[in-house]
């Protein structure tokens, strides 16, 4: 019975035996090619920059995505994955709300032109410059090179906040950023895989030894009785002959 | 089994490696500061003059001290330098992974994973 249970055990062991294998060299793969992509980025890098490495790492980054532990019913292991938590947008869009409002003031007096500026103050619908519109010309140079100071703003701050790519450059090379999506493969989806695998055979292999403990201690207790067994036939015949004697 | 106040905390990857690994997997976006008072980072960029006494010690503090770390990845060839305690480790959090790097491709002889394997085959 244990020898079955211990086989079963140890088919599961050689499955996920050959999952982690195989992500392995997945992984092994991404590796190589974001080396690959490292070392194509520096050797194409702009003058001013030296190395992409640790000289431009930023001191006060905040991690951008984050494990999350669950331990599985069924395993009772932990299981791994990384979870990038939505991009709220909500900040970015709230920030031009309070100078569209102190726009909108100086708009009611100004008249045609600034109601174009109101429409336009949506940072979606915000681009095409108005054509045919007989408003004063310096009112709207004013409201375009304030709309242009108010609307990359809030964008670009979020962006530089959560992207390390940005701590590079604003322009960084295309090598790069196929290093950057490499490395975002391997960490989001081979690495907690990984972890999860690791987790799980490390409990097997607990099973595995304690089913193996109790098949040897089965075995010692069957091979004792045995050993009784042969002990009580051997005096019963000699016990028989010592009679037999008398 | 572990209880859920060892894991539910945990929510950062940590990196031990060279330069290149580091800068990759930071790319990524795992990299993490605490703020000021500490700044404690969870990643550490070795190279030739890094002393095994300093990434023990970051070892240590990864899987011991800091509690909001799951994951510790590590390069294969800077694990051979603390192999003795990467062997011995048995916490159930964080994980430890072996990684390639760039000058050492992964060795499967070397993956602590694998010698478990190894050992329960009676090899």
């Amino acid at each position: 019975m244990s020898t079955d249970k211990i086989d079963s055990l140890l088919q599961q062991y050689l499955l996920l035996l050959n999952e982690y294998t195989t992500l392995r060299t997945t992984l092994n793969n991404l590796q190589s090619s974001l080396y690959q992509h490292l070392a194509r980025a520096n050797f194409s890098a702009q003058p001013g920059v030296r190395h992409y490495g640790q000289d431009y790492y930023d001191e006060r980054m905040q991690s951008t995505s984050h494990l999350d532990i669950t331990i599985s019913s069924e395993t009772n292991t932990p299981e791994f994955s990384l979870v990038r938590p939505p991009v709220t947008n909500d900040k970015p869009s709230e920030k031009p709300k309070p100078n569209d409002n102190t726009k909108e003031q100086p708009q009611t007096q100004d008249g045609p032109g600034s109601t174009q500026h109101a429409n336009n103050s949506n940072p979606s619908s915000s681009h095409p410059p108005p054509k045919d519109e007989p408003g004063d010309g310096k009112a709207r140079d004013e409201a375009e090179s304030k709309r242009d100071d108010s609307q990359p703003t809030p964008t670009s701050k979020h962006k530089n906040s959560t992207n390390p790519l940005h701590w590079f450059g604003i322009l960084t090379p295309l090598p790069l950023r196929l290093a950057q999506a490499d490395a975002k493969t391997a960490v989001e989806d081979i690495i907690p895989k990984l972890a999860t695998l690791s987790e799980q055979m490390k409990a097997l292999e607990v099973e595995v030894r304690r089913e193996r403990k109790k098949r040897a201690k089965a075995e010692k207790e069957e091979s004792k009785q045995q050993k009784d067994q042969n002990r009580g036939r051997c005096g019963g015949i000699s016990n028989y002959q010592l009679k037999r004697v008398k | 089994m572990a209880s859920q106040a060892d894991y539910k905390d945990r929510q950062f990857l940590a990196v031990i490696g060279d330069e290149d690994s580091v800068t990759g997997l930071l790319l990524a976006g795992i990299g993490h500061v605490t703020s000021p008072p500490d700044n404690q980072k969870n990643f550490l960029v070795v190279d030739a003059k890094t002393e095994t006494s300093a990434i023990e010690s970051t070892f240590e503090k990864f899987t011991t001290e800091r509690k909001d770390i799951g994951i510790v990845l590590i390069n294969q060839h800077i694990a051979d330098r603390i192999r003795y305690r990467i062997d011995t480790y048995t916490q159930a959090f964080p994980t430890v992974l072996e990684i390639p790097s760039k000058d050492h491709p992964y060795d499967p002889e070397k993956d602590s994973v694998l010698r478990r394997v190894r050992r329960l085959f009676g090899e």
